[in-house]
């Protein structure tokens, strides 16, 4: 009998998206060391479920269990016994391949990433592409990067969605053969695919669904099962460290964000100016002079939170992109890592914007207002956490609703206003060189601050499943 | 197939909220005493700090029900979020309506930013949002998730516009009750208004519990 450690079993699992149901009460065991072709038609139900046992997608009832353990409460373990190669590439477009694998390496706590890059490289042959940006790569050299992604942790669990769709024929039949090898290795594989020929030439066991349901399940008489899978020599070794807790993880995703941001500089690029063109523009109808700060510092922060909400936008519009975001979520870090990775990396680059908005509007704006310089800072810093920490929240939500990027004002805007109305305030008083009424203010504007981090951090994991 | 929703509370629970509004009305006009600087506009103060009551009553319903489905991903708590802050989103507009009536007769301006009034006004957009949002995400377990979240979110609100009267000079009158204090009103006022709250209490009861007999009906159509 095969050891536990990475069967598969699926308890009468069901999947509803609205009034239609895409997994029908499915329920099957996948022991360890097998290879499975899984097949039906377009709309079968094949991704939702290899999504559903990969844990980016929540069944609508039963479970499922890998290594007797319920997927609903994986830890970190468990995350990295499972590989994923999913339609999408799951990469980022702006970084290398190189810079793709190593960010990937970091996340699973991969030690020798370098060599298991190496590796990797040699089995898939992607040495002329690993340099290149991922976004310049043709679909069947993307394929080839997002299968390295997936095996750079060497999961015990390989989840291939139509893993051969867009390789030509040699580098298809490369992957039919690592995919034997990981077999023969202990590795359990499930693939789906439309092919005919590789269903033959390999997988032990086929299982066809139809409209949901799984309708056949069979061994396939032409695949002689290796009862001794697992004999052979591991094919990829990595030397796995405890991955990234809540503040590495943080600072690692955070990092892979301003390391894009300093490929493109679009989030920079357009909050920058975006805020720049209303100040600059408010500045020749408002009159300058102590009489106007209040409206001038309500033009101010309307050009930070319009900023904030263009500059977090672009950030979360990129996880999306390539579907980045779910190579977070399969990852073994702390979901909130992910939120917190993210708001860490829009408030640097946005502070960046609040400093030259801020001294720009002191130059046109604020006249010979005495200024209370450490007010002024503290205001800045306080009122940008606040705002980068909502629109980060529902940055999440916008992008999965029909209206998209466009309903992210709609969440944010109602949300923020007592926020505004403190930061204005407060700017008011430090403009005055009022340092002593602004105790309660900043207090608030703390409070709101603390509030939001919490409620964000406690339900940022649900805005992101499935 | 999901059971019919029951209908045997509705109708004794609607009469009785008829019956309860009648005789806060007699009480708003006939039984509390005019008041002797404001006149008789002061009646609003009733219905309008009702109003208010409820609402918040009703979005922190929102606020349990969105903790309830995060927690159980039972629809049906989700259910009870969409009905609550559809009344409570009714009730804020009453009490914005009837505050604004108020303030006319008694500082001269519907309006004022006063940062009590700013507050229920950004309530009132942050549920705005909340409906909003539920109506662009028609996949019915993503649309609990996101509402849910956004019910937790906005509900921080709520104790942001308890404490602004406190924190913030404001033109909005003081508590008219006060743990440990007398309240500050004739008795026949007291008790019109605590009268006042237990009916629109009823009323909203009433009014979720019909709007989510609504809402499971279209929930069943759609499954057919």
């Amino acid at each position: 009998m095969s050891s536990p450690t990475s069967r598969i079993v699926l308890d009468a699992i069901e999947k509803d998206f609205g009034r239609q149901r895409a997994l029908r009460r499915i329920s099957l065991s996948i022991e360890q060391g097998e290879y499975v072709a899984l097949i039906g038609a377009n709309g079968a139900g094949k991704t939702t479920l290899l999504r559903t046992v990969a844990g980016l997608s929540r069944p609508t009832s039963g479970s499922v269990r890998i290594a007797d353990v319920d997927l609903r409460r994986a830890g970190p373990g468990l995350r990295r016994r499972i590989g994923f190669v999913s339609h999408a590439s799951l990469l980022y477009p702006e970084l290398t391949g190189r810079e793709n694998l190593q960010f990937q390496a970091r996340l699973f706590g991969v030690a020798d990433a370098d060599s298991m890059i190496a590796q990797l490289g040699e089995l898939l042959d992607l040495a002329a592409i690993l340099d290149r940006p991922a976004g310049e790569l043709s679909r069947g050299n993307l394929q080839r990067l997002s299968i390295a992604r997936a095996l750079l942790h060497a999961p015990r669990v390989l989840l291939l969605d139509e893993p051969f769709s867009g390789l030509d024929q040699t580098t298809a039949s490369r992957l039919q053969l690592l995919l034997q090898r990981l077999v023969d290795a202990g590795h359990t594989v499930v693939l789906s695919t439309h092919d005919r020929a590789i269903v033959e030439s390999g997988p032990h066991r086929l299982l066809r669904l139809d409209d949901g349901a799984l309708v056949e399940d069979r061994v396939l008489a032409s695949a002689s099962v290796d009862r001794h899978a697992g004999s052979a020599s591991p094919l990829l070794v990595p030397a796995l460290r405890m991955p990234p807790k809540l503040l590495g993880a943080t600072l690692t995703i955070a990092a892979k964000d301003l390391r894009i941001e300093a490929r493109t500089r679009d989030v920079l690029g357009s909050a920058g100016l975006f805020a720049l063109v209303v100040l600059i523009t408010a500045s020749f109808t408002a009159p300058v002079g102590e009489s106007s700060t209040g409206m001038a510092t309500g033009v101010m922060w309307m050009s930070l939170l319009f900023a904030t909400l263009l500059g977090v936008g672009r950030s979360s519009g990129r996880e999306h992109a390539e579907r980045g975001i779910e190579s977070l979520v399969l990852s073994p870090v702390p979901k909130a890592a992910i939120f917190l990775g993210k708001a860490l990396a829009s408030l640097l680059l946005l502070c960046l914007v609040a400093i030259a908005v801020v001294l720009l509007f002191i130059v046109f704006m604020a006249g010979n207002a005495p200024v209370h310089v450490l007010g002024l800072a503290g205001t800045v810093l306080i009122g940008m956490v606040g705002l980068v920490i909502v629109t980060t929240l529902f940055a999440g939500i916008a992008l999965g609703t029909r209206l998209g990027e466009s309903m992210l004002p709609l969440l944010v805007l109602p949300v923020v206003i007592p926020l505004m109305v403190g930061a204005v305030e407060l700017t008011r008083q430090a403009l005055g060189g009022q340092g002593g009424g602004m105790g309660i203010w900043l207090a608030l504007l703390a409070a709101f601050d603390l509030v939001m981090m919490m409620s964000a951090v406690a339900t940022f994991a649900f805005v992101i499943e499935e | 197939m999901a059971s019919q929703p029951t209908q045997r509370h509705v109708p004794w629970l609607g009469a009785l909220s008829a019956l309860m509004l009648i005789v806060f009305l007699t009480m708003c006009f006939f039984y509390a005493p005019e008041d002797s600087i404001q006149g008789q506009v002061q009646r609003l103060f009733y219905p309008h700090v009702a109003s208010a009551w409820v609402a918040g009553l009703a979005f922190f319903t929102v606020f349990v029900a969105s903790i309830g489905y995060l927690v159980t991903r039972d629809l049906k708590w989700d259910g009870i979020a969409a009905a609550s802050a559809e009344v409570g989103l009714l009730f804020t507009s009453g009490t914005l309506i009837l505050g604004m009536l108020w303030g006319k007769a008694s500082w001269g301006t519907y309006w004022a930013w006063d940062p009590r009034l700013t507050s229920v006004l950004v309530l009132w957009l942050l549920y705005l949002a909340y409906l909003a949002l539920r109506t662009y995400v028609s996949e019915p377990a993503k649309r609990a998730r996101f509402s849910s979240v956004l019910g937790i979110v906005a509900f921080v609100d709520v104790p942001i516009i308890y404490f602004s009267i406190k924190w913030w000079r404001t033109q909005h009158p003081s508590y008219v009750i006060q743990p440990g204090m007398k309240p500050a009103m004739p008795a026949e006022m007291l008790q019109t208004l605590l009268f006042g709250v237990a009916t629109f209490t009823v009323l909203y009861i009433y009014l979720a519990s019909q709007r989510l007999r609504l809402l499971r009906y279209q929930a069943q159509e759609v499954a057919r």
